[in-house]
């Protein structure tokens, strides 16, 4: 069966408290309406007018803020609270990507550059960031990737040398593939100032900075996270806009980068598990009676959905307990990614010829949902990851398992 | 009428909607080859008027159309789209191995990776038996037409994991693979939803 009653407990949950719960019912219930925007963005990648008036981008924006930043009044602070985990994110993001992710994705908020800032911040930087993104309901981008090089972060060519007179920095090199870089008009950026991994540190950078330019790469899908380039030629760069300043370059630079990747990446994973489960619903309701064969293959993809999310939300909790396993996080990222793809597929399969040229929803996420196995690193970084892990005896745990899961 | 095989080769890259029209031209049948599900896929260029939609970014048009009366029209186009599908993948095979010889990661091509070089292996060895499939296995019928199609997406999707981001981006091989993915789900889908 199909969890196409919107509202339903998700099939491998395990038990939430009231606020989860509640959040997971809120998230349910507004995420229809990112339908349509989300067809309208694939069309027009910068149609963003009316996001700022959904219900759930309104919630997103709350509850990616601080609590000091969070407009009283609008939505309970329960729902905020719940939100502000990483459990809970993963339980609001997988919703609201059902409804479509590339609203989520256009949509203006702190994004990974908020954790950077979390993870790195001095009280000063915070407030600057914080204060400039809510003032104007900014969007940001998090720039770390670079062409010919990934997200290999311990190869930044980007670099950060003295301004001339000693007051700040320049910054100068190429980003490639960042999310929002073109449409943003903050973000952080990851550069050199020195060889070796504690010579990198993370600036913030105005996008109406001198010698800022950019430009959108056109992608098959997911065309909402306006995937863009981004080039740097002697950008000034304040003194105090580089991140963690008051720390140790031990304790700054990449493991800001690491840190907010590693939180982050669980709502990779819990926008293609909705993408997943919105394809295996959308069988259900275009195809109510499927023969027993199809039965077959819809409820084994079910299964290892739900056992998926299970995963998720494990990997999720014991993130919010501080427990990070790098490994078991990249691994479901990979999971969820597959099994969005994997749904596409049964989906385009089971809905009969042309179902591709007649059904536009479905040929929008068929290529949507690609994207999820490159974003936040690439299933093959992963699975090295994964083998790591398993030589360190820290992957597979055979003790897990999921109580009282739902489904 | 175009010649295919003079067309696909390593140095001119012809896009994937201009072969899909040389091949509706070599199957004679006059105009467009439509599927059974009556649907005539062809280049934005062949068709001027078709209605505009997504895939119209990838240079693809479809049109309403009869199947061909034409006998042995409509299996000719299939077994025609396969063999595309073929030839793309080795073109993306060719791209992949380049593209993977010029990345560097701590100061090696991620070529010289055991983990890529198995990936590719995997792959060479999967197109290696499609090519190899004995006729009757391959495109005798709907059924077996649609298995080769499905395998030769899942080759694909292979092949553009390890092109990385670049993958993903409509000015590389990833488009030319989404069409030749709407193309069998249109002409090759052994129909009847599966009832």
């Amino acid at each position: 069966m199909t969890n196409s009653d919107l509202g339903a407990p998700l099939a491998g949950v395990g038990a939430v408290d009231d606020s989860l719960g509640a959040l997971d019912r809120f998230c349910a219930e507004v995420a229809s309406d990112f339908r349509r925007p989300g067809m309208a963005l694939d069309r027009d990648p910068d149609d963003t007018g009316g996001l700022a008036d959904l219900p759930g981008v309104a919630f997103l924006w709350l509850a990616m803020l601080p609590r000091a930043y969070q407009a009283a009044g609008e939505f309970p602070i329960r729902l905020l609270n719940a939100a502000g985990t990483i459990q809970g994110s993963v339980i609001m993001i997988e919703r609201l990507s059902h409804g479509d992710p590339n609203v989520i994705l256009a949509a203006p908020g702190p994004s990974l550059s908020g954790q950077v800032i979390r993870a790195l911040a001095s009280d000063a930087q915070a407030d600057w960031f914080w204060e400039r993104i809510t003032r104007r309901r900014e969007c940001t981008f998090f720039g770390l990737t670079e062409p010919g090089k990934g997200s290999a972060a311990g190869e930044l060519t980007c670099t950060l040398s003295p301004a001339p007179g000693g007051d700040g920095w320049l910054l100068n090199g190429e980003k490639r593939y960042i999310g929002n870089g073109a449409r943003a008009q903050v973000g952080v950026v990851f550069s050199r100032r020195a060889p070796g991994p504690w010579g990198v540190e993370a600036v913030l950078v105005d996008t109406g900075a001198p010698g800022f330019s950019a430009g959108l790469l056109p992608t098959v899908g997911l065309r909402g996270t306006r995937i863009s380039w981004l080039r740097f030629e002697d950008v000034p760069i304040r003194a105090d806009h580089l991140l963690g300043a008051h720390l140790t370059p031990t304790r700054r630079g990449l493991r800001g980068a690491l840190q907010a990747l590693y939180r982050f990446r669980p709502g990779i994973a819990a926008m293609a598990l909705g993408c997943a489960q919105a394809a295996c619903d959308h069988v259900g309701v275009q195809r109510p009676m499927l023969p027993k064969a199809g039965q077959l293959r819809m409820s084994d993809l079910l299964d290892r959905i739900a056992a998926v999310r299970c995963t998720m939300h494990q990997v999720a909790a014991d993130i919010d307990h501080g427990l990070v396993n790098s490994h078991r996080i990249g691994a479901v990222k990979v999971e969820a990614a597959r099994l969005a793809e994997e749904a596409t597929l049964l989906a385009a399969d089971l809905l009969g010829p042309a179902s591709l040229v007649e059904d536009r929803w479905l040929e929008k996420t068929y290529r949507d949902v690609r994207a999820f196995e490159l974003m936040e690193g690439t299933t093959n970084l992963h699975r090295i990851s994964v083998f790591q892990g398993l030589r360190k005896g820290t992957f597979l745990n055979s003790g897990d398992h999921c109580v009282g899961a739902a489904g | 009428m175009t010649d295919l095989t003079n067309i696909l080769t390593d140095d001119i890259v012809v896009p994937y909607p201009a072969l899909l029209d040389a091949l509706h031209e070599r199957c004679g049948t006059g105009g467009l080859t439509a599927s059974h599900a009556g649907y005539a896929l062809a280049s934005s260029a062949r068709l001027p008027g078709a209605t505009d939609g997504p895939l119209c970014r990838f240079g693809l048009a479809f049109e309403l159309a009869e199947p061909p009366i034409v006998p042995g029209a409509a299996d000719q186009f299939a077994e025609g789209l396969l063999g595309l599908h073929r030839d793309l993948l080795h073109r993306t095979l060719r791209h992949a191995i380049c593209h993977l010889e010029d990345r560097t990661s701590e100061g090696t091509s991620l070529l010289s990776r055991q983990l890529v070089q198995g990936q590719l292996a995997d792959i060479a060895m999967a197109l290696s038996v499609e090519d190899a499939m004995p006729p009757g296995r391959r495109d005798s019928d709907p059924s077996a037409r649609w298995r080769s199609h499905q395998r030769m997406v899942a080759v694909g999707r292979d092949l553009l994991r390890l092109l990385g981001a670049s993958g993903f981006l409509a000015d590389s091989p990833a488009a030319d693979l989404h069409l030749a993915e709407v193309a069998g789900n249109v002409y090759l889908h052994p129909g009847g939803r599966d009832d």
